[in-house]
């Protein structure tokens, strides 16, 4: 597993404020995660990982960089002194990154405002059937890769919508034996697996 | 029960529909617990899925579109959707509602063996593969046509045209999205000009606005690169049977929406041929389509054409399917006589916000 390093923090231009990531903040934050370096690596780069969704999931347009600010900001603070309660660290980091989504929020308000009217325009439609067919049997030569167990239940859990959607995923677990939660795990990466698989052989061609 | 068991509640987040109080506390919960992270990923899947579809409309759609798109990497997880969803035989026209349709369209079949007849090739070409996956009515060519044919028409014709629309939709939404992206990338250019000719710019604020320029035209390419989401064609399919003295010539419907006709031919005593031909005659004999090198399907014992819709005007046509022997020459097999009529119009929606008259 390869550790966070100076280099995968490398301060944006936007963070050559005192939140620039230094050693010894980085270093702070690792030991805040876990007493054990490569334990608190993999904290970390699963905390960068949810928190680059979250900020996603709110629409922001450089999550990367909201994440390096937050990362850093907490870093700094490790530094300073920082103690979280064993049941507190998420709570901090997440008030942190709150605290940036906030503060771009505010920058960017008039510049959203404006994307937002933009976005409300109609433009005419374009298409690529040579490049539509090409996507579909990438996908079809990508499920025939899967086992035959595997693809079933690909095909299965996403089918349907609304209530018939619950159903079926329903029945699959009771069919497969497993709980509601495990099925959707394993429904999720399966799919995460798949779209790899797509665009890798859609880059090839 | 956490809050992450809710899967309204996950959808409510993602369309950024939470109070704020709620939201930052499911945050936390994402950060926290694996389990909770995975299912808001599982859910964000599912609401992908219902805007491929076209099941998410209104204020979710347009609140889904602007967040979702202005990822990078959301066209091909659009496309891959769209993909899943053919391969699955969904979005679906509804098969002809009554008794006199000669096939039904694969919605019906299990899924299972509907993946197996898909991976055994069965649907022999790449054109056809797409047509089958697109929306198809069939009709059986009987004498005549009732009223309630032509409703059942009319129905299935309009939940393909709303089907078309939400492709147009989708179509919509990306092309805004590469609008977007063009105007990022002429303003991080301009941007980056300007730092070049200040003289305070340091060399990690060029390097930033040049990285930020290469980021944009890589995603502008990628937007471009990928598979926009296409009209789907409407197909109307005929069953030819051999006629007898008392059959009649049937009369057939042609849907102003649809853009192939395919007719299945029946081959009868004629099965014997390893090779077909078919010849469409309209008025006074003159040849408006044909096509050789053409098998019959086993299953059916019909040798099945489409042709384009366009080249069908209203009127009189004559289908001769001839097998073809070995030295070449051929053999009539079937005559077929059609009748081809326009679909009347589309019946008025009643104006139920009138008052009654007495």
């Amino acid at each position: 597993m390869i550790l966070p390093t100076m280099a995968d923090t490398s301060p944006t231009p936007e963070a050559t404020s005192r939140w620039a990531m230094t050693p010894e903040a980085l270093d702070s934050l690792l030991g805040l995660l876990a007493p054990e370096r490569e334990a608190a690596g993999r904290k970390y780069e699963e905390i960068r990982r949810r928190l680059l969704r979250i900020f996603e999931w709110r629409g922001c347009p450089y999550p990367e960089e909201l994440v390096d600010e937050t990362m850093n900001r907490v870093a700094h603070k490790a530094a300073d002194g920082l103690e979280l309660r064993a049941a507190d660290p998420f709570r901090y980091f997440c008030g942190v990154a709150q605290l940036v989504f906030k503060e771009v929020l505010r920058e960017n308000r008039k510049k959203q405002q404006a994307m937002a009217e933009i976005r409300r325009s109609e433009v005419p439609p374009a298409a690529d059937e040579e490049d539509d067919h090409e996507h579909l049997e990438c996908l079809r030569q990508c499920l025939g890769e899967l086992s035959d167990e595997n693809r079933e239940l690909m095909m299965q859990y996403y089918s349907g919508d609304g209530g018939r959607r619950i159903k079926n995923r329903k029945t699959l677990a009771d069919r497969l034996g497993v709980g509601m939660n495990a099925l959707r795990i394993r429904a999720y990466r399966l799919r995460a697996r798949l779209e790899e698989c797509v665009l890798e052989c859609a880059g090839a061609k | 029960m956490t809050t992450t068991d809710d899967g309204r509640v996950l959808r409510r987040y993602l369309l950024d529909d939470l109070p704020a109080d709620e939201r930052d506390a499911l945050e936390v919960e994402l950060l926290a617990d694996g389990d909770a992270f995975q299912a808001m990923l599982a859910a964000e899947d599912d609401l992908l899925d219902d805007y491929a579809r076209g099941t998410l409309t209104g204020a979710d759609r347009e609140a889904f579109a602007a967040h979702f798109l202005a990822r990078s990497g959301s066209a091909g997880r659009i496309a891959f959707a769209r993909g899943l969803q053919a391969i699955g035989g969904e979005p679906t026209a509804a098969a002809s509602d009554g008794p006199v349709t000669a096939e039904r369209r694969p919605a019906s079949v299990p899924w299972s063996e509907r993946l197996s007849a898909w991976l055994g090739g069965l649907v022999p070409a790449p054109a056809l593969r797409l047509a089958v996956a697109a929306a198809a009515v069939a009709l059986v060519a009987v004498a005549g046509y009732s009223a309630w044919q032509t409703a059942a028409l009319h129905r299935q014709v309009a939940r393909l045209e709303a089907s078309q629309q939400q492709l147009a939709g989708e179509r919509a939404d990306l092309a805004r999205r590469e609008q977007q992206l063009d105007r990022e990338l002429a303003a991080a250019r301009r941007a980056a000009g300007e730092l070049r000719a200040s003289d305070d710019a340091s060399s990690d604020q060029l390097a930033a606005a040049s990285r930020r320029i290469e980021e944009l035209e890589g995603e502008v390419t990628s937007l471009r690169r990928l598979p926009k989401p296409r009209r789907q064609e409407i197909t109307v399919s005929f069953l030819l049977a051999l006629a007898t003295r008392s059959s009649g010539v049937p009369e057939l419907v042609l849907p102003d929406a649809a853009d192939t006709v395919s007719l299945q031919l029946q081959t009868g005593d004629g099965a014997y041929y390893d090779s077909f031909q078919v010849r469409l005659l309209g008025a006074g004999g003159a040849e408006v389509w044909s096509r050789t090198g053409l098998a019959a399907t086993a299953a059916t014992g019909t040798v099945d054409v489409t042709l384009p819709a366009e080249l069908l005007a209203p009127g009189r046509y004559e289908a001769l399917l001839e097998g073809v022997g070995d030295d070449g020459g051929s053999e009539l097999v079937g005559a077929y006589e059609l009748q081809l009529v326009a679909a009347p119009p589309r019946p008025t929606e009643p104006d139920l916000s009138s008052p009654r008259r007495p």
